[in-house]
């Protein structure tokens, strides 16, 4: 696992995906910090926190996407990694961690604007932790669904474009949700509520807050973990097939 | 060492490799042959758990592919047939991912070093793997499959693309290897196999064709013993005069290749040593014998001859085997009584 996580952080690095990433994010993330924060003449920091941050996020998670599992197959790479005495488990969070530790390193740069705030007026510190919780947790979730999406192709745009669908499906879950609750008679309501529960954004609401929500910690790392799992299912699958 | 049975794998409703059973002993040499699409590379990716089969075993040193594949893993090495290089890395960069990755206990530097000196490719260490020639990245797959120490090398279409001097160079890596390990070469190069494997495993359309010892395969499927003659001789004479040698089959004139000679194709019946009868013809004509070449069969002909017969008959016939081939002392002893 450890040899699978240094080689994806030397790939990430090596070639220009994680500068691109980091690239993409420090612009955008200044773009909506200005937007959302400066222009509003505010220290409040839950509204960069929120939608804004997420379409940053689905863009730099649709692009880790690429890389994952798409790229070794499509070079071949897999024919090593799979003949080598290591376990599918190892090499599915080999893989995650390779991508959280970009993720993270992203996140990072928000401690930029948590800097500013603090220079200019008085950032409410509970607010920004909580974020920052939520915002990890979230990437925990999105990059093991990018991670399962990349599983499944060794199309490297098909896997990011599909990450992409995926996550904006997920955000559009919410819409659906509510015009089926307006449709649906009352003992059907369950079905929306249920639905709406699918959208991993959702549950950022409290972190954007201030409130540690242990609901979301749990429902978050449960997603990541059913991802995960089903990633190595699908590997082992393909060696069946 | 390797213990194959009844593999078996299907795509959908193509088999792509049908009932393999065999079983390599340690330290063997053994070529895996058969043209474009026999189902080799399937063979060799079940053999390295690289993909499961769909019925039967692969036991490596006693270990199931399926049920322990950490543990098989650890005594194979494995060179596909595309080298899985990462073309953004150095070459040590690789050597030593693939050193963690296969959980390697040796000392890094000296073992990589070593490596490096065995494969040669110590001098484009420091280079970006996509820089490299196919012979170079050829190397660097084979020291990747190397990195392990595994007492069993599993090379797939090793030379293929490499200029001649690079065959050359591969090719006796391979048998440099191969006096400390057990090797399984897979290629459609039937001269490869010939050079490099003491043993050659057959493979058409997924059914197993001939397992033997090399040179007993070509005894096995050689009917006749066959010459080229060349005999300072009166043309006319020649082939009425060889014909009635007892156990000649044939004489075949091949015309004159110097002055006052003539070169004659003679083939003889199986274990009838033609050459004494043909001498004391020629003795006693006073005829002189300038040049005997022997006429070998190549594994080319031996290869055609098997895939054909494999097409044309039912599978129920079986395969040429290692036994049949290479009969065993007793049998031997049982057939001179």
């Amino acid at each position: 696992m450890i040899a699978i996580l240094k080689r994806e952080l030397v790939g990430f690095f090596k070639n220009s995906t994680a500068y691109l990433i980091l690239s993409i994010y420090a612009f955008m993330s200044a773009l909506f910090f200005g937007l959302n924060v400066v222009l509003q003449n505010t220290s409040y920091m839950g509204y960069y926190f929120g939608l804004w941050l997420f379409i940053v996020n689905i863009i730099i998670v649709s692009v880790l996407a690429m890389r994952f599992f798409s790229e070794e197959r499509k070079n071949r790479t897999d024919q090593l990694i799979f003949t080598s005495p290591v376990s599918i488990t190892g090499v599915v969070l080999g893989k995650y961690l390779g991508g959280m530790a970009v993720y993270v390193a992203c996140t990072l740069i928000n401690l930029v604007y948590v800097f500013i705030i603090d220079m200019f007026g008085s950032p409410d510190g509970g607010t920004n932790l909580a974020n920052f919780i939520g915002t990890i947790l979230l990437g925990c979730t999105m990059v093991a669904i990018a991670l399962f999406v990349s599983s499944l192709t060794e199309n490297a745009i098909v896997a990011a474009g599909g990450t992409a669908a995926v996550f904006l499906l997920l955000m559009m879950v919410d819409f659906v949700a509510s015009f089926l609750y307006g449709l649906l008679p009352a003992w059907m309501k369950w079905f929306p509520d249920a639905l709406q529960k699918m959208n991993i954004f959702l549950w950022y609401d409290n972190f954007a807050g201030g409130i540690l929500d242990l609901t979301a910690v749990v429902f978050y790392l449960s997603v990541s973990a059913v991802f995960l799992f089903l990633t190595a299912r699908v590997l082992e699958r393909r060696r069946w097939r | 060492m390797i213990e194959v049975t009844g593999l078996t794998k299907r795509y959908g409703k193509k088999t792509a490799v049908d009932n393999l059973t065999f079983t390599i002993r340690r330290g063997e040499i053994v070529g895996f042959l058969g043209p474009n699409g026999a189902g080799k590379s399937t063979t060799m990716n079940m053999l390295t758990g690289y993909i499961a089969p769909t019925v039967g075993t692969v036991y490596v040193n006693g270990y199931n592919m399926m049920d322990a594949p950490e543990k098989a893993k650890e005594y194979v090495g494995y060179l596909p047939e595309i080298p899985p290089l990462y073309m953004d890395m150095t070459v040590d960069e690789y050597l030593n991912f693939v050193f963690g990755l296969k959980k390697c206990k040796f000392p890094r530097k000296e073992h990589l070093n070593e490596i490096c000196e065995v494969v040669r490719i110590g001098h484009v260490r420091h280079r970006m793997v996509r820089n490299l020639s196919k012979g170079y990245r050829q190397r660097v797959g084979l020291a990747q499959a190397l990195i392990n120490d595994p007492r069993i090398l599993i090379l797939d279409e090793p030379t293929v693309g490499l200029d001649p001097k690079e065959i050359v160079e591969i090719r006796n890596l391979i048998l440099k290897l191969g006096q400390t390990r057990t090797v399984i070469l897979s290629s459609h190069v039937l001269s490869e196999i010939q050079a490099i494997c003491e043993r050659v495993i057959i493979v058409n359309e997924g059914h197993l064709v001939a397992d033997a010892l090399t040179e007993d395969l070509a005894r096995s499927t050689t009917a006749n013993s066959r010459y080229v003659v060349r005999l300072a001789a009166p043309e006319d004479q020649v082939v009425p005069v060889l014909s009635q040698i007892p156990g000649m089959l044939r004489v075949e004139m091949k015309g004159s290749m110097e002055p006052g000679t003539v070169d004659v194709l003679i083939e003889a019946e199986k274990d009838v040593d033609i050459r004494r009868a043909l001498f004391e013809e020629c003795a006693k004509r006073g005829w002189y014998i300038l040049v005997i070449t022997p006429v070998g069969v190549s594994l080319e002909d031996i290869f055609l001859q098997l895939v054909d017969e494999s097409k044309s008959t039912e599978p129920a016939d079986g395969p040429l085997t290692l036994d049949e081939a290479n009969p065993s002392e007793e049998t031997k002893e049982d057939d001179a009584q």
